[in-house]
């Protein structure tokens, strides 16, 4: 069952590839120009950046052991693209490396929201919705200083080649980080009495994975703008669908990953042609019938 | 192992000192509420060389039966001399998912992750939660044949009197200890539960208690 629905993935991935590279629109085959320039870049970050916003997501649920929640629902994404706003306004020149930005922001923020949320709330009920308040707040910021609409987030034309290797840059760091060998994910199954026990320094390692988890999600949303609960429906569609511990889980929810954000910024760039559509917006679209699927198990369970 | 001034002042008036016999299986009994769990739970910290298992446990994730004593085992410094899934009969659970046992065997998974740590002192609060009579029944022979220092919360005042070496009675905001059959009696349980207690003795000579 596993290796079929991993072929499933695979074979999504490639047409999809195929598609968004090749694919005539306007009537007009891609020229070497678009498909090196524009197709390519916006096609690897649509793979890079869904992967990595699904595993941050599950780094996330199995950190903070919470089943629901995602880096959004902590204010993280939110306040990345407030910092960068922030940034790019005091220095246009930034915008140039918002990728790298952005995931240092994050990193920063988390590292705040450790020092007292995250530490008093951690396992708490409470914590989604102190999150999402945070969010939010820090979401009508960035609403207020560029004019946007902000909670849909924002389309994929606008990858630059030089976003595109930054995030290939920052996921590397993080497989690397993962790598690892003192990196267990599986400790976090267990209540934190037991893992202390078994002389593991739970708060060395959960910041080590959310350190990854974070800078994926603000290197992500640097570009594409504040996606939230997708990177939480996408994790718990593939605990349903696949099962098995979390560092198991973590290669098939990548793939997902990549594959719903591909495929929605397919659809978003295709749809209406010329007009973009928000890639955001689209992937919100696509992944809110998973989060049903999810919640009519939950209330079959 | 001698416990020096264990503070616990919202169960305790005065910390505590008290003797941890070793290699012996202590029983601590008490009416709820009195500071027993509160009394591992601070032993635990105490004796970081002690596996604790607290009353109530849970998986946050999608974990194997394996998955879960594989990492028990990693704090063991050597091979286990005593077939401990054997006698918990885990063997057939161990490709088992946690979520889909029953409340027993996971506590029998749970018994098996402590006791595979293999560590001198083990610290239980109310073990026999879950367990049918035959697990109660190997559990003490287990922890036994390990050869450790145990110390057990139980509310059965019979798997007490047949099982323990040592009996520690949390009461009054006091800890009270001796052998069973200094501790165990009529007058003295009536009062530390706060009701009619009696001891029969069958012609057999065997001793239970009832209410």
């Amino acid at each position: 069952m596993r290796k079929i629905s991993y072929g499933v993935i695979w074979l999504g991935l490639i047409v999809v590839a195929a598609l968004t590279l090749g694919v005539p629109l306007g009537g007009q085959w891609p020229t070497r120009l678009i498909f090196w320039q524009l197709r390519l870049p916006r096609l690897l970050f649509a793979l890079l950046g869904g992967a990595m916003i699904a595993v941050s997501a599950v780094i996330f649920q199995t950190t903070l052991r919470q089943r629901y929640l995602d880096g959004s629902m902590l204010g993280l994404a939110s306040g990345s693209e407030l910092g960068i706003a922030l940034w790019t306004l005091c220095w246009p020149k930034a915008h140039t490396y918002r990728v790298f930005l952005g995931a240092g922001l994050a990193i920063l923020l988390l590292w705040l929201l450790r020092q007292r949320i995250l530490k008093t709330m951690a396992m708490s009920s409470v914590l989604p919705l102190a999150g999402l308040g945070l969010a939010m707040f820090l979401n009508a910021g960035t609403s207020l200083l560029t004019n946007q609409q902000g909670l849909l987030g924002q389309s994929l034309a606008n990858v630059t080649i030089t976003d595109a290797w930054s995030l290939g840059i920052v996921a590397l760091i993080g497989v690397l980080m993962i790598q690892t060998d003192q990196a267990q994910l599986t400790f976090f199954a267990l209540p934190q009495w037991h893992v202390a026990q078994l002389g593991v320094n739970e708060q060395r390692l959960s910041w080590f994975w959310q350190v990854v988890a974070a800078g994926y999600l603000g290197a992500v949303t640097a570009v594409l703008g504040t996606i939230f609960f997708v990177g939480l429906v996408l994790a718990q569609v593939v605990v349903r669908w696949w099962g098995g511990n979390a560092q198991a889980r973590l290669l098939p929810t990548a793939l997902i990953g990549a594959l719903m954000l591909s495929v929605s910024d397919f659809f978003a760039h295709s749809l209406r042609y010329p007009v973009e559509l928000p890639t955001g917006a689209m992937l919100m679209l696509m992944t809110a019938p998973f989060l049903m699927f999810i919640l009519w198990g939950y209330h079959a369970d | 192992m001698q416990i020096n001034a264990l503070a616990m002042p919202r169960v305790f008036n005065q910390p505590l000192t008290f003797n941890l016999p070793e290699k012996k299986l202590t029983v601590v009994i008490g009416q709820n509420g009195a500071g027993k769990s509160t009394l591992l739970n601070a032993l635990a910290r105490r004796l970081p060389e002690a596996a604790y298992l607290p009353q109530k446990n849970q998986i946050y994730d999608d974990m194997r039966v394996k998955e879960l004593l594989a990492l028990g085992q990693q704090r063991a410094k050597n091979a286990p001399t005593v077939d401990i899934l054997a006698a918990l009969a885990i063997e057939p659970l161990l490709s088992q998912r946690m979520a889909t046992l029953s409340g027993g065997q996971q506590q029998r998974v749970w018994l098996a992750f402590v006791l595979c740590q293999q560590t001198p002192v083990v610290l239980l609060d109310e073990p026999l939660t879950g367990l049918d009579l035959r697990y109660q029944s190997r559990l003490a022979g287990l922890l036994r044949s390990l050869n450790v220092s145990v110390v057990m919360v139980v509310h059965d005042l019979n798997y007490a009197q047949c099982e323990a070496d040592w009996v520690w009675v949390v009461h009054d905001q006091q800890l009270m200890a001796g052998t069973p059959g200094d501790m165990l009696q009529e007058n003295f349980l009536s009062e530390v539960f706060n009701t009619p207690i009696r001891q029969h003795i069958t012609t057999e000579g065997m001793r239970y208690f009832d209410v």
